[in-house]
């Protein structure tokens, strides 16, 4: 509760610190600013608009696209055209343009939806190198490759815009934006975006439709870059499409790093070393290519997490000196405490799937069931098809034949994101957690039952601000229930491996989940850990969780399972309690002799 | 030094899991040393750190007196070491014939020598000398297995090192596999087999290890009276 | 219509030769280095250089692969192998940093503007072949595409050391296992690359001219026709590159100049949504 307060006052300070920063720079024009320093101020405020697009789409959502001198250019020739040729109103040109770059954002970003980085990022630089094209063809209302001229000045809702007026209203527009921004990023949306950009199985996983979001951070990041073409073309003018060019690309990239892709000023900042260094000397401009081009080649081998993450590189450093401490905590999980979770009890179901991998069957009509408040234990030797067969429960491989339902819901068609909004979560052999607190990673998994409109996270609206807090307040409930409740604020991929498998448990159960799958989850763990996993995993099944787990270690099955499913190359050899399996002649046989096929094929 | 290979308190991994704890153990010239364990005991980690792939985050190895780890990977071969994958992990998208060649890559020969080994490895699989121009990744399961010790066998290897060679193959194949293997053992070449089919593999071990969730807990004869339900015991931890 | 079908043929070598590059490095690092067309280009420069210097032809060539070699060896040292083992794209950003640095020194070292790139050291008038009209630089760059892209196509199906870098872009590990050593492969599929940029490009010079800007187009349509014919495959490479090239300049020559980029990009597109491995690409292989 008081940290609520607290951290109320702590944004409503922020806030007010931010409209009076933005009102004493808006005003600096007025009260005597240098103009060839006002104009620095201007351009400084167009390039970090046109970064901060970048940012969106390749700090927070990792992917890389070129596409920001593209949208630019869009959000200039529309503003010159609409000017020139209908209405010459700020406002108007502005929505006009922003519309054009979430369509131009939105489309640039689907040949790499399916096809991946390297197709996105040439892709995307080939839509720079089709300006100039563009702007030939359109010489109408473009000018050409001479450019066009005789834009007027700016009104806004009627008043001509000076240019002290008019820088003003740059500055405040870019405020604005980047408070936009701001409260994109730092909330379940931004964090779905670090999800996405760790790892997009872990995002499936957790119910977030990979194409969806990053086809969302796209059209986004396409915003800004128009406004600033918008502002630009205002500014003198006169727009030329030799402006808006490859090297501008590489500039914006090298800006996004230098100020951090993934920090919200860093854009600003980036913007600004750039734009009053070597954007501006003519003397080092003879070496501003080899600069942009040493500095991204140091950024990509210095930064460990792939140029953006400097600051997470910080933390995992210094976290490193945490894993010292004892990973020890304290679990009183009861059902009670777990009992938030208000999942329907459906077992899971699965009818003679098979599955082959070309031309090798890896799994052979395999037919079983999970039921509610059922630990089942999936064990088999190696090539038994047991990691296959959790995937294709997840949806990451479409069965070939056969049928898997929860409850009445049939699955079998359903992709991995739509089975984990029906009720399945899982956890991965290696914990997969993204760059974000403890706490704020158990939210992740509940994107999708706790909806936030895009609009009410951008502009904070009560319905958001409730809605955040009770995420947050299960959030806690579970850490509470897990023992983890203290390391809420910590970075959780500070965390040492028995602490983040504690981690990855509870933000599985986090989404309400009918069925959980448990992958391995006690490898490379001590006798201690195992011992606190076993307790939270019988305190779910009390809650009529239905539980499949994949293990190895036959001691943890004897415990925690009821059934066990034995699995031997693509088979299920025998369905028993533990003790029957242990002692069953054909599993030792499987396991320990040599492997029998009924009709004796090779394979 | 009797012992061609000396394991010495290797922990091994993937980051901060460690799958592989404190394992010490000697792999005499001319026996065939087989490393039992359940599922996620470490064996496949431990035999990759062993040839190379994968680091160590503790302890060394010797390979013929010699420190290993400071040998590079790719040296390894070509030093005596030849390691055959699980999986049947031949290069698919190339001939049988390339990759039998692919064996014999780096190690100096001459020609008259390096066609005398191929000779030598068709001799020893009959069926790959049919197959020679065929892609790999055509054949049956058993025939890649095959393929995959004619490629380690052609650099004539002091130390062969096989990751579950009997594992995914029909039993009539399992016993050609088996008969190789046993020929390979009798001509006096040193072998560490990682296998879970403890019947088949105990007819072939002299030195029999047990690895259980990262750690060696047996160490013994396949002579011994009662080794194999000692290592029966482990797969179920009936003994915990 | 048969100038145009020549003289796209010749685009396309250029294209193709781009994407050979590619090939080179990406079987062996995996990675496909932006930087391959500043090499062209920095070579053209470079031959320019030369001929005003009045080297005679000869040693030209040599320079030009020395410095080739060179110039590559070290981005991939310095910008390439740093990164390789991450599996997250930075060689996207690293090779892109190396391209800038190659396009800052020509900037710096001699100039902005465009200049003619004389085929080797004179000015030969066009000629007529096969109905159409066709410069000789041209027909030499057709016919050094299609040798040298069948040459790399044959060196990895029939040499011992091309067997290496195969078996090696299928399965690093075991190729590692088998005693080959992937990081002098890697170096010196780098330097390969890099003498294969630089030493062609008194030939493709003649036809596109000598401009900084130049490198990143190469480099982009480069991979697009890599990705067209399939990454990985030097006949693909040589059918997509000639196909590009072709389409190109048709399209430039009866429908419109504006429309000749746009024209490549739509193929692009177009293959990758029908089939995303290109022409003659690999299945990849299935992971989670």
């Amino acid at each position: 509760m008081l940290r609520d307060i607290t951290a109320r006052l702590t944004e409503g300070y922020r806030l007010g610190f931010w409209l009076l920063a933005t009102a004493v720079v808006a005003a600096a024009p007025h009260v005597g600013l240098n103009p060839s320093v006002t104009r620095q101020l201007v351009l400084i405020a167009f390039l970090s608009l046109v970064v901060s697009g970048l940012n969106l789409s390749f700090g927070y959502a990792g992917e890389l696209s070129f596409a920001q001198p593209a949208i630019y250019a869009v959000g200039a020739y529309v503003t010159a055209a609409v000017s020139m040729h209908w209405v010459n109103d700020l406002a108007v040109s502005l929505v006009i343009s922003m519309l054009g770059g979430l369509l131009l954002g939105f489309i640039s970003g689907i040949p790499g939806l399916r096809l991946g980085g390297w197709v996105l990022a040439i892709s995307s630089l080939y839509l720079v190198l089709l300006v100039p094209d563009a702007v030939n063809a359109l010489k109408r209302w473009t000018g050409g490759f001479q450019g066009i001229g005789g834009i007027p000045q700016p009104e806004l809702f009627g008043v001509l815009l000076s240019p002290t007026a008019f820088a003003s209203v740059v500055v405040v527009i870019t405020s604005a934006w980047f408070l936009v921004l701001r409260n994109l990023v730092k909330s379940p949306f931004g964090h779905s975006l670090a999800v996405l950009r760790e790892s997009s199985v872990l995002a499936s996983s957790l119910g977030i439709s990979v194409y969806s979001t990053k086809l969302r951070a796209y059209a986004l990041s396409g915003l800004p870059a128009a406004m600033a073409g918008t502002l630009f073309a205002y500014l003198d003018g006169f727009v030329a499409p030799d402006t808006f060019s490859v090297s501008l690309a590489i500039v914006i990239l090298a800006a996004s790093i230098l100020g951090g892709s993934r920090s919200v000023l860093g854009a600003f900042v980036g913007a600004a070393l750039l734009q009053l260094g070597p954007m501006r000397s003519t003397a080092f401009g003879e070496y501003a290519f080899i600069a942009y081009g040493l500095f991204l080649i140091v950024a990509g081998v210095a930064l460990r997490r792939g140029l953006a993450g400097l600051r997470e590189d910080l933390v995992a450093r210094w976290g490193s000196q945490r894993r010292t401490e004892p990973s020890v905590v304290d679990t009183s999980a009861s059902p009670a405490e777990l009992g938030l979770l208000e999942a329907p009890q459906v077992p899971l179901t699965i009818e003679g799937v098979s599955k082959s991998f070309g031309g090798n069957a890896v799994l052979r009509d395999v037919s079983c069931s999970v039921e509610p408040g059922e630990v089942v234990a999936l064990i088999g030797p190696n090539g038994s098809g047991k990691t296959t067969l959790l995937n294709v429960i997840s949806g990451y491989y479409k069965v070939d034949e056969g049928k898997i339902s929860i409850g009445a819901t049939d699955m079998t068609s359903m992709s991995t994101h739509q089975r984990a909004r029906r009720g399945i979560a899982r956890t991965f052999q290696t914990p997969t957690v993204p760059p974000l607190t403890v706490e704020e990673v158990v939210t992740t998994a509940r994107l999708q039952t706790d909806r936030h409109s895009l609009l009410a996270t951008a502009l904070r609206l009560p319905s958001y601000r409730r809605a955040l807090a009770e995420t947050r307040r299960v959030a806690r409930s579970l850490l509470d229930a897990v023992g983890l409740r203290p390391f809420a604020d910590e970075p959780a991929q500070a965390l040492p491996l028995g602490t983040r498998r504690m981690l990855e448990l509870s933000r599985s159960l986090a989404g309400a989940p009918s069925v959980v799958l448990l992958d391995e989850i006690a490898s490379g763990l001590d006798g201690e850990e195992i011992e606190e996993l076993s307790r939270i995993v019988r305190a779910i099944r009390a809650q009529g969780v239905s539980v499949l787990l994949v293990e190895h270690n036959f001691s943890l099955v004897r415990e925690l399972a009821d059934r066990v499913i034995v699995l031997s190359r693509g088979e299920i050899v025998v369905v028993d309690t533990p003790e029957a399996v242990a002692e069953h002649p054909e599993v030792l046989r499987h396991y320990l002799g040599a492997p029998v096929l009924e009709n004796g094929e090779s394979e | 030094m009797n012992d061609l290979l000396e394991v010495s308190e290797v922990s091994a991994g993937y980051g901060d899991l460690i799958v592989v704890k404190d394992v010490s153990f000697g792999v005499q010239r001319g026996e065939t040393t087989v490393l039992f364990g359940p599922n996620g005991a470490g064996k496949t980690t431990l035999l990759r750190a062993i040839a190379g792939l994968g680091p160590l985050a503790s302890g060394a190895v010797a390979f013929d007196g010699n420190d290993l780890t400071t040998l590079p990977p790719y040296r390894r071969r070509s030093a005596g070491l030849a390691m055959v994958q699980e999986n049947k992990r031949v290069f698919k998208r190339l001939t049988v014939e390339q990759n039998v060649d692919l064996g014999l890559h780096g190690i100096r020969l001459s020609g008259k020598e390096r066609t005398a080994r191929r000779a030598e490895a068709y001799d020893r699989f009959p069926i790959l000398a049919e197959k020679r121009t065929q892609a790999a990744g055509y054949l049956s399961g058993g025939q890649q297995q095959m393929l995959a010790i004619a490629q380690a066998m052609v650099s004539h290897p002091t130390l062969l090192m096989l990751d579950e060679p009997f594992s995914g193959l029909a039993p009539s194949i399992v016993n050609e596999v088996m008969d190789t293997v046993r020929v390979i053992a009798a001509e006096g070449r040193t072998l560490l087999i990682v296998e879970q089919a403890i019947e088949l593999a105990l007819r072939i071990a002299d030195q029999v290890l047990v690895l259980d969730l990262g750690r060696l807990v047996h160490v013994g004869r396949s002579s011994d009276p009662g080794i194999r339900e000692t290592v029966e015991a482990t797969y179920f931890q009936a003994k915990l | 219509m048969i100038t145009t079908i020549l003289s796209g043929l010749a685009l396309g070598s250029v294209y193709t030769l781009v994407a050979v590059g590619f090939n080179l490095t990406w079987l062996t690092t995996k990675a496909v280095n932006f930087a391959q067309g500043g090499f062209m280009v920095a070579g053209m420069f470079l031959t320019v250089y030369c001929y005003h210097q009045g080297i005679p032809v000869a040693p030209t060539f040599l320079l030009l692969a020395l410095v080739g070699s060179l110039v590559a060896v070290v981005e991939y040292l310095v910008a390439v192998r740093p990164v390789m083992i991450r599996g997250e794209h930075s060689e996207l950003v690293t090779t892109v940093g190396a391209l800038t640095v190659i396009e800052g020194v020509i900037l710096l070292l001699v100039t902005e503007e465009a200049e003619r790139v004389p085929f080797f050291a004179t000015d030969t008038p066009v000629v007529s072949f096969m109905g159409g009209r066709v410069a000789p630089s041209d027909l030499v760059l057709i016919v050094l595409a299609i040798v040298i892209a069948l040459s790399v196509h044959l060196w990895t199906t029939r040499t011992r050391t091309g067997l290496a870098a195969m078996a090696l872009a299928e399965d690093r590990e075991a190729a590692t296992l088998v005693g080959v050593n992937t990081r002098w492969f890697s170096l010196l599929s780098f330097a390969a690359s890099g003498v294969l940029g630089f030493a062609i490009a008194p030939i493709v010079g003649p036809k596109t001219f000598a401009i900084v800007t130049l490198a990143a187009v190469l480099s982009i349509k480069g991979f697009v026709v890599l990705a067209v014919g399939g990454v990985g495959s030097n006949l693909g490479a040589l059918i997509g590159g000639i196909g590009v090239g072709t389409i190109e300049l048709l399209v430039a020559r009866f429908l419109s100049a504006d429309l000749q980029n746009l024209s490549v990009f739509v193929v692009f597109i177009t293959v990758m949504l029908l089939r995303p491995r290109g022409l003659f690409g690999q299945q990849s292989e299935r992971y989670v």
